[in-house]
């Protein structure tokens, strides 16, 4: 059967702490036991984002689980409407309430050997690229990798301008220096996320790119040219899909991606998913991107439409 | 906390049964078709036996894969939804979900669309043979999919297909009816002509949202069928005329939220109500609902729902 793992709750989470790492930007940890203990990086959190008794707006809202601490879970946003401010405004004590962990989480390939700190020679084996605030999940996801595999992946940062660039202070906590990229040059390098990614992916030799992974999380045409990328150099990809979703937990069917009909044999066979990888989705072409996804093989999407 | 009070029968919680033709249910509150999937996908979240039933998402005679995405948006205090009848077709559901669905501790009832009076009578002659199909809902009135699906529209369309459908099984039948027509009673007298044993009032009501930035629908099918609180006065009143026009069951539907909204509901003619949008916001919607309506009834020393149901005065 096409089931993710059913580890989920419906729970009233005290919020911690709020911050606001960046313009426009706002972090929460919030106090989430049974989320913290069983989420899995790549999944998320859907948040009512208004008191109960309203009715609007009416539909909760999702967010990538950014980091766990102990007890806690953190989640990082943009504020760009009614619900992400109403968040912004909320303070330490009160509680929201929250469904989760909800998602399949990336597929982590386990069967590699442990990259250890005395091969530097060897190329590295996990790319990861996020586009603006796509960026989040993926430091829950560099933080896992770097805890199972001793090394840090390579992470890559697109974004419209420096000041929406986020997680550089995470990342360099985990002892990562991002590769940075700005449509109008304002950090880092004056262009897009594939500029830095095709060099690296391209010096690592047909033997290693097939070991290798790219994951990525932003704007659809990002994480279009990523996979258009990776299918020419052969390079298995994994890619966090965004879809607004009605209910987040699978019985809308609100939240599809287009994919293409009959699955194409991933590279990634090989590879066991510890995350409850799902097989392709009964609901033909159209899969859930709320119980199927967030993260999906790129090489399963049609991307066909340019948004 | 409120006290409960001791009633004459013995019991000291008031009784929500509703019989609705020849089908009994624990409670009025049911959960609405296309917002619970089929019950499996939502069962770690919400215990299923204390729903009145769970009413399918639709079934068609094969597989839909739906409409491209976009299909939703979110409006003031509700949403509009495009899906398109996205299922896996009536074979692959009788494999796959019916086991469950017998298993659930909640009545199971069958929604169903087809494109033509065939399709409904085939898919209704197949379900009538199912063991734990309790009901059969007709999905006349979808408004996301090209021509054909919407006989609710036209009376004598209505009812030809409830006719068709009723000579093909002795479940109970309900037709779920079309707000999006200048008078609903002369479609709800139809389906009750054509042999309803309830009405389901009402779908959703066609609307659209467009994107100013980019000058295009906020959906990919343009329109979508408009639901959650804004539809609720509107669903209300569809409710109230019907009630006063047919003498079978309706069931209403539209916008339900809280305990407060069904009762309005109930107390303006309908036997049951079913919760759809609402379980998005709140897995739970229909169980504090059904909560909800119990504390009325003992607040109001009321042993039971019969004395509410259609007392507007």
């Amino acid at each position: 059967m096409n089931r993710v793992s059913l580890s989920r709750r419906q729970l009233v989470c005290p919020l911690e702490a709020i911050t606001f790492p960046a313009p426009h930007h706002t972090e929460l940890v919030l106090y989430a036991p049974f989320i913290a203990r069983h989420c899995k990086p790549g999944q998320f959190v859907h948040i009512l984002g208004r008191p109960v008794q309203n009715s609007d707006p009416f539909l909760r809202r999702a967010f990538s689980i950014k980091a766990v601490q102990n007890d806690s879970i953190h989640i990082l946003f943009r504020v760009e409407g009614r619900v992400t401010a109403w968040l912004s405004e909320r303070n330490v004590g009160e509680s929201l309430d929250i469904l989760g962990p909800l998602g399949n989480g990336f597929a982590i390939p386990c069967n590699e050997t442990i990259v250890s700190h005395e091969s530097p020679s060897l190329p590295p084996h996990h790319f990861l690229v996020g586009g603006g605030i796509g960026v989040p999940p993926l430091i829950f996801l560099a933080r896992h990798l770097i805890g199972q595999t001793g090394t840090a992946p390579v992470f890559i940062i697109g974004a419209r301008n420096v000041e929406q660039v986020i997680g550089v202070d995470d990342l360099s906590q985990l002892g990562i220096v991002p590769q940075i990229a700005t449509d109008d040059g304002s950090l880092g390098l004056h262009g897009r996320v594939t500029d830095l990614l095709a060099p690296l992916l391209d010096k690592m030799g047909a033997a290693y790119a097939q070991k290798a992974t790219v994951f990525a999380c932003g704007p659809w045409p990002m994480l279009r040219a990523i996979a258009l990328l990776c299918r020419q150099l052969q390079v298995p990809c994994q890619v966090s899909l965004e879809e607004n979703m009605p209910c987040g937990i699978g019985v809308c069917n609100g939240c599809v991606v287009k994919c293409l009909a009959s699955p194409a044999e991933t590279p990634a066979t090989a590879m066991e998913s510890q995350s409850g990888w799902t097989i392709p989705s009964a609901y033909n072409e159209y899969r859930r991107v709320c119980v199927d996804g967030p993260a999906i093989w790129a090489d399963q999407v049609n991307w066909e439409h340019d948004d | 906390m409120i006290e409960r009070p001791h009633f004459s029968n013995g019991n000291s919680e008031p009784e929500l049964s509703v019989t609705l033709g020849s089908l009994t249910l624990k409670s009025p509150v049911l959960t609405a078709s296309g917002t619970f999937g089929y019950g499996e996908e939502i069962a770690d979240l919400v215990d299923l036996s204390q729903l009145g039933a769970i009413i399918g998402k639709t079934l068609t005679r094969t597989p839909r894969a739906g409409n491209p995405p976009p299909r939703t948006w979110e409006t003031p205090a509700g949403m509009l939804n495009a899906i398109g009848l996205q299922n896996v077709g009536l074979e692959r559901f009788l494999q796959e979900k019916m086991p469950f669905l017998r298993e659930c501790g909640a009545p199971f009832i069958a929604n169903i669309a087809g494109e033509t009076v065939e399709d409904f009578a085939y898919l209704c002659r197949t379900l009538n043979q199912i063991e734990g199909v309790a009901g059969i809902e007709l999905n006349v009135s979808c408004p996301n999919v090209a021509h054909g699906l919407d006989f609710a529209t036209d009376p004598y369309l209505t009812e030809d297909v409830v006719a068709h459908a009723r000579k093909a099984t002795e479940l109970p039948l309900w037709a779920k009816l079309s707000p999006n027509v200048s008078d609903i009673t002369t479609i709800a007298r139809a389906a009750e002509v054509g042999g309803a044993d309830g009405l389901s009032v009402c779908n959703t009501f066609v609307g659209m949202a467009v994107d100013i930035h980019r000058r295009r629908a906020r959906l990919s099918n343009v329109t979508g069928g408009l639901s959650g609180p804004a539809i609720r006065p509107l669903a209300l009143r569809a409710v109230y005329q019907c009630v006063r026009t047919v003498s079978i069951p309706v069931i209403g539907i539209g916008g339900i939220t809280t305990a407060q909204d069904a009762l309005e509901f109930l107390i303006a003619g309908a036997s049951a109500v079913q919760v759809g949008t609402a379980t998005f916001a709140q897995p739970n919607a229909a169980i504090h609902i059904t909560q909800g309506i119990r504390d009325y009834l003992t607040e109001h020393n009321l042993k039971n729902l019969q004395t509410i149901i259609g007392s507007l005065q």
